[in-house]
């Protein structure tokens, strides 16, 4: 009688030990597309989305929430000021243009005085539907003339926070 | 006396369950005029323009950094300015492990005023004594920094 009290009693700890245990199992996941981790060479000028840095966080749950920094350099050759347009997707491979918007698509001119542009994106993001998408995607687009794409002067870097 | 057990046993399991991973948060900034110079010389060299000490660092520990900085071309010519996120082992060091990539733009003068905007998220993978984060400038003639129109921040999480 009294081991089977006992068992109870473990039983009720276990539970509401787990119970606290759910409460405080936030996670959190860092990924970093690397070195020299550009899909591209040039982004040729002809306003079509291409992908420049991808990477795979893994299934992702409704209410978690990602933190997405990324930044690249791309140079302009010619003499012309060259606008470039990027933005940041949740898409189902790597090289998808399209999914979830996380980042607004804005660009700017890249002169050929300043020579180089360096789009900055940022992005805090929850998810707040169940997704299959699991891929963070830097999207950009050149118009009219193409931009070289400088190979280790940028990089996408997300922190998934798993609450 | 039933509760009483209930009480201790839950206890019991909560000290055996309970997470002994649950995060804390520090937070850094460099402040205002947190500058560290007047003025970028234009020998293409990188010195460090904002540093935080985050004090000592774990391995897992995640960093969450903002920096930017308004740099101005009083010039007549074209003038490169590269930038970078760091850790390092001191307020003045200019090595260490890189938490973003360097890279760079030109600041024309009819632009006057360049202002590098660099963040970064980084897992420390290693113990380390590494625990300055440092952000680097370089330019490729004279540049002055305005005072307190940038600063660096960083957020530190410990899983």
């Amino acid at each position: 009688m009294r081991i089977g009290q006992s068992l109870k009693f473990l039983a009720f700890g276990l539970v509401c030990s787990m119970a606290a245990t759910t409460s405080y199992a936030t996670t959190y996941s860092v990924y970093d597309s690397g070195n020299f981790s550009e899909l591209l060479t040039t982004c040729p000028g002809d306003e079509i989305s291409r992908v420049l840095y991808s990477v795979n966080v893994g299934p992702l749950s409704v209410n978690d929430i990602l933190v997405v920094d990324a930044e690249s350099e791309l140079s302009n050759p010619t003499s012309n000021n060259v606008d470039i347009g990027t933005g940041l997707v949740l898409a189902a491979s790597s090289s998808a243009t399209t999914g979830r918007v996380i980042g607004s698509h804005n660009g700017f001119n890249v002169t050929n005085l300043q020579f180089h542009g360096v789009p900055v994106k940022h992005a805090v993001y929850k998810i707040a539907s169940p997704t299959s998408l699991q891929f963070v995607n830097q999207i950009v687009d050149c118009a009219a003339y193409d931009l070289i794409v400088e190979p280790d002067y940028g990089r996408l870097q997300v922190l998934v926070i798993h609450p | 006396m039933r509760g009483w057990r209930a009480t201790v046993t839950a206890l019991l399991g909560l000290a055996v369950f309970a997470p002994a991973h649950a995060a804390t948060f520090s937070n850094f900034d460099s402040g205002n005029f947190g500058e560290l110079l007047t003025s970028s010389p234009g020998d293409d060299a990188y010195r460090v323009l904002y540093s935080v000490d985050l004090g000592s660092l774990a391995k897992g520990d995640i960093l969450v950094v903002a920096c930017d900085a308004e740099l101005t071309n009083h010039g007549s010519a074209n003038v490169g300015l590269a930038s970078q996120l760091r850790l390092g082992t001191s307020v003045s060091d200019l090595g260490g492990v890189e938490l973003d990539e360097a890279n760079q733009f030109l600041v024309p003068p009819i632009m006057l005023h360049g202002v590098p905007y660099k963040h970064a998220i980084y897992e420390v993978k290693t113990n380390t004594a590494s625990h300055f984060v440092n952000f680097l400038i370089a330019s490729t003639g004279t540049l002055a920094v305005e005072q307190d129109y940038g600063r660096l921040q960083v957020l530190v999480i410990h899983p």
